[in-house]
């Protein structure tokens, strides 16, 4: 099915001889393209600082002169372009584009010292490497950076990433924008909707990483380094993203979840979990002695009122923690294996360990178990709900659970 | 020995169904107790120590943390 619209972006491409309209025709989904408004050009000029833009211009010139499929900035530039408000500094590039273009694609990157690949989980070709700009630094000076990039080549007649705009039956909107007046050094990024759905899509993926289960897991397979490669540590952010986008509007976020979970039984029970800690959330209660008038909720303790400064100050802390209490486990666990050769005086030592270390982490369970107390309602401060939820799985999934299993332990010895 | 193979066994993850089993099985008084034990063998005074550990045995074991299995997805 060819829309109109997509008919007049194939007329409308051939002018800048990037996209063949024959190759255009074989896209089976309706892509409705349009110029970004005053409003996301401002976005992108004052969000996006100068390094990145260079960087993404090298990216462009080498898409639009090869690829002969339509392309697109994805992850925290699109994001920044399409959120309202935030203040999140903008990471490396990440970039979709047609599989079908990858042979190209990375001959010309490859020059420029990039490697390529296949992703594990979804067996799209990628390539990825880092790129040399120059820049003028804030005090007018050139500077040198190097900015990291990742494409993967996403297939429209087999769909094989998390969202591949083209696909049999997909709709999608592309907000096309400019980097200069050079048409070479234009691109392409998906739109809210587009976006809202990439991350509730890959935090759906994401959440299924962050437990002690898949941690241990992890960690017994590929050691330390494990911490490293974390893709379950991403979904904070990409909540606080979705939440930024979407204005903090649980319930929007939550319809937009449902219509794209459909009838999938275990995404469908993670969003209901989530429903859970946001009806609790919403019900917890205002304790007038225990919130400062002025106080802004759960952003203001990790950060001054930020959604995503605080974020990147909690998963710190969960991280750390998180990486404590898994040493903690193992080293115990260990002990604990050899229960049938341990003296009962080696079986008092590890009790008395096991008291220690719950000691050890006395100030961690306290405030896992306590922050909805800074929580404040009174403003609709829907906002602390991603760093609320981030909290109520980590205690869930990590806390909860160590505190129990050395109890249990604990009661064998 | 046997015993001790079996216990070893069941204990070596924390799945989902296993979580689901510790909330289960952890009586709250049992559970005061053994951070009751944690924090006065190390050191904390009583009083300080039953405030807390009661504190946190009662929010360990609500009654919603007894999740059904197919529920329990995070």
């Amino acid at each position: 099915m060819l829309s109109n619209k997509l008919e007049n972006i194939n007329s409308e491409e051939t002018k800048t001889e990037n996209n063949k309209p024959e190759k255009l025709k074989e896209i089976l989904g309706e892509l409705n393209f349009r110029e970004s408004n005053q409003e996301e050009k401002e976005r992108l000029t004052e969000r996006i600082p100068q390094e990145k833009k260079n960087a993404l211009k090298t990216c462009a010139n080498i898409f639009n002169k090869n690829c002969d499929y339509p392309w697109y900035v994805t992850g925290s530039i699109a994001f920044l372009i399409n959120a309202k408000e935030s203040k999140k500094q903008p990471d490396d590039i990440d970039i979709i584009f047609h599989e079908n273009d990858f042979e190209k694609v990375a001959e010309k990157f490859k020059e420029i010292g990039f490697t390529e690949g296949i992703a594990k989980q979804t067996n799209c070709p990628f390539i990825k490497g880092s790129i040399e700009v120059e820049y003028l630094n804030s005090e007018g000076d050139i500077e040198n950076k190097t900015i990291e990039m990742e494409a993967f080549g996403q297939s429209t007649e087999n769909p094989n990433g998390l969202i591949n705009p083209g696909a049999k039956e997909s709709k999608y909107n592309i907000i096309k924008n400019s980097l200069s007046e050079k048409s070479e050094e234009n691109f392409n990024i998906l739109d809210k909707e587009a976006q809202t759905e990439l991350y509730i899509k890959n935090l759906l993926e994401e959440i299924k990483g962050f437990n002690f289960d898949s941690t241990l897991k992890d960690i017994k397979e590929k050691g330390e380094e494990f911490y490293e490669s974390d893709k379950s540590k991403k979904f904070a952010f990409r909540l606080a993203n979705l939440f930024e986008l979407n204005h903090n509007n649980t319930r929007e976020i939550i319809l937009r979840s449902k219509e794209i979970i459909g009838n999938d039984n275990e995404k469908m029970n993670t969003l209901r979990s989530f429903m859970k800690i946001a009806k609790e959330f919403s019900k917890i209660p205002k304790e007038d002695n225990e919130i400062d008038e002025n106080d802004d909720g759960l952003t203001n303790v990790f950060n001054e009122g930020h959604l995503q400064e605080s974020i990147i100050r909690l998963q710190e802390k969960i991280e750390f923690e998180k990486k404590e209490i898994i040493n903690i486990y193992s080293n115990i666990e260990n002990k604990y294996n050899n229960l049938s050769s341990l003296s009962k005086s080696e079986k008092e030592d590890l009790k008395k360990e096991i008291t220690q270390k719950i000691f050890e982490k006395e100030n961690t369970i306290g405030e896992f178990l306590d922050y909805n107390k800074n929580i404040n309602k009174e403003k609709n401060y829907y906002k602390d709900l991603p760093l609320y939820t981030f909290i109520i799985i980590f205690r869930d999934n990590y806390i909860e659970p160590f505190c129990k299993k050395m109890k249990k332990i604990s009661d064998e010895l | 020995m046997e015993n001790d193979n079996k216990k070893i066994q069941s204990y070596t993850l924390f799945s989902k169904e296993e979580i689901n089993q510790l909330n289960k099985e952890c009586e709250r008084n049992e559970l005061e107790s053994f951070f009751y034990d944690c924090l006065t063998l190390n050191g904390k005074e009583k009083e300080y120590s039953q405030k807390m550990s009661k504190e946190w045995s009662e929010k360990m074991t609500a009654e919603d943390k007894i999740i059904n299995e197919v529920e329990k997805s995070f």
